[in-house]
């Protein structure tokens, strides 16, 4: 589970990278802190959704994705927007 | 063609260089550092643990060494409870057990089938019947085998005490054990060596050379200054089944595999050249484990009056073995748990007989005369707690289940939780809220469910301590 865990965070910082450079875009510090708080705990969703359910704990697992899921997609559409916005003004 | 020259460039071997010396950094941050070599001798005496297991120099509850006793262990539910309800009392109570266990296995009721019982007697193999073991330990000379250095006249193992506890540590980790730790007996931790042993033999320390034993009692050389406690772990996916068959073979087993270490313990002190005592039967005679592994950090005291470990949470047994070889003695921890237990409640809150305490704050006060009084902590009450094992015909277990520590290790967020509790008592109460509302249930398994899994780990035991 480590393992896969770890090649989606190289994928999606590589992905952030790339989108960055390309569109040429740069991220106020409360944009890097809001999308890294959400990126954080998108990824303590994915670990502990697994996890729980390899604990033979579904109840638990669904639970994450509510309480720890949902405000990290909240988190990272903040930061999305933020930027998306900033950049349409410009 | 041949290429004679790197071509590496500039930016590739600065990257190369970054991810080097970000290797070095992690490497060097999960490396122990020694100062010297005496240091480096003796880094394999210690237990490596997470690192918000914090060693301490008394045990987190308190403890008056002036009011502790060597306790008598005639007095404790397992041999005392029928004296203690009366005889006739004890012995319908224990035909009612066979009768609804009879009629429960005929009847199919889930967690007492045929198959639940044939399991249970299966792991319960070796722990209250089948193995040879005794005080002394086995002295055969096996087919394959030589006998003890003096047999041969060879000279006993001869190291420092730190490279003998790193020996232990590892040889007793592959004969079979969870974790282990050393106490040191002192004056004071003699007091937790029962007085009198479960069969009303005297438990005695003499300055003789040789263990030994007579009809009166059990003799403890002096020289015997170490106790090795052992843990032995249990399958918290089967505990979670507790009341049952089912919930009480993990017990059972554990049980077992711990009767079948103390014997291999024993005989690796023997083969050393030394003296290795444990129980004479089951495995938790002579010494009160529990204590051992609370002065010895292994775990910290709980409130269902079981050492809770950070490990395994309420998830394994305990066992020890006396020695003259002499050893590192380990140091008390805090963990956060015997702070988390004043909050939580949840093991008393389930007991269906009352006998765990409840109460806000820990008291010096026993609850009968079975209890070990020299200690504030929660009392519970052992009598009540073993008379409701003949209503449920099995081993009850449900305050071990039940305990929040009890968790598989799959999820991360429990080491994280675990740390956090370690660092502040902040959160205790909201944690104990939240494992509730999670679903993180003691009774949320349908029994029977347990045979329908795939791919349980040997033992049922997840073995990554």
């Amino acid at each position: 589970m480590w393992f896969i865990m770890g090649t989606v965070v190289g994928i999606v910082i590589l992905g952030l990278f790339w989108l960055i450079k390309r569109n040429n875009l740069s991220l106020t510090w409360y944009e890097w802190v809001i999308g890294i708080a959400g990126f954080a705990l998108m990824l303590l969703t994915v670990q502990n959704f697994i996890g729980s359910f390899l604990e033979y704990e579904p109840r638990a697992a669904y639970m994450f994705l509510l309480v720890t899921g949902l405000p990290s997609l909240v988190l990272l559409g903040v930061a999305w927007q933020l930027a998306a916005r900033r950049v349409k003004k410009a | 063609m041949v290429k004679s020259h790197s071509t590496l460039n500039r930016r590739d071997f600065m990257k190369a260089l970054g991810f080097v010396g970000a290797g070095v950094g992690a490497l060097s941050a999960g490396s122990p550092v020694f100062k010297d070599l005496d240091e480096m001798a003796s880094a394999g005496s210690s237990n490596k643990r997470a690192w918000w297991i914090k060693e301490v120099d008394t045990p987190t509850i308190e403890i008056d060494w002036d009011m502790l006793k060597r306790h008598d262990a005639t007095t404790i539910p397992q041999v005392a409870y029928a004296s203690f309800v009366g005889k006739d009392v004890a012995a319908a109570q224990g035909a009612k057990q066979k009768a609804d266990r009879k009629q429960w296995i005929a009847e199919d009721k889930s967690g007492y089938t045929l198959r639940d019982y044939a399991l249970f007697d299966a792991a319960a193999y070796g722990w209250q019947a089948g193995f040879s073991h005794d005080f002394l330990g086995d002295t055969t000379v096996t087919p394959y085998g030589m006998g003890s250095p003096s047999d041969l006249g060879l000279p006993a193992w001869n190291g420092s005490p730190e490279e003998t506890t790193a020996m232990i540590r590892q040889a007793f980790r592959f004969l079979g054990t969870g974790t282990i730790s050393i106490v040191e007996l002192n004056e004071n931790n003699r007091k937790l060596v029962y007085g009198v042993d479960w069969d009303g033999k005297a438990i005695v320390f003499e300055n003789v050379e040789k263990a030994y034993e007579t009809d009166k009692k059990r003799v403890i050389p002096e020289k015997c200054r170490y106790a090795v406690v052992f843990s032995m772990p249990m399958s918290e996916e089967m505990n979670k089944r507790a009341p049952t068959l089912l919930g009480d073979a993990t017990t059972a087993l554990s049980y077992s595999l711990s009767t079948l270490f103390q014997i291999r313990a024993q005989r690796f002190f023997r083969m050393l050249g030394y003296q290795g005592l444990g129980s004479f039967t089951y495995v938790n005679n002579t010494s009160i484990n529990p204590a051992l592994a609370v002065i010895s950090g292994m775990g910290e005291q709980g409130r269902l009056g079981q050492c809770v470990f950070p490990e395994y949470g309420t998830m394994a047994r305990l066992g020890s073995v006396i020695t003259d070889l002499p050893l590192v003695p380990d140091k008390p921890i805090d963990s956060g748990v015997w702070n988390f237990c004043k909050t939580c409640k949840l093991c008393a809150s389930h007991c269906p007989s009352g006998a765990l305490n409840p109460d806000d704050v820990p008291s010096w006060d026993v609850k009968y005369s079975g209890n070990h009084p020299g200690k504030k902590v929660y009392h519970c009450d052992g009598m009540n707690c073993r008379g409701y094992w003949y209503d449920l015909t099995s081993l009850c277990s449900i305050c071990v289940a039940s305990c929040v520590f009890a968790k598989k290790n799959k999820a991360g967020i429990h080491d994280i939780i675990k740390a956090t509790t370690a660092v502040t008592p902040a959160f205790n109460s909201f944690f104990r809220t939240m494992d509730q509302a999670f679903g993180y249930k003691y009774s949320n398994r349908d029994p029977e469910s347990w045979w329908d899994i795939n791919g349980e780990p040997m033992f049922g035991i997840d073995s990554r301590y």
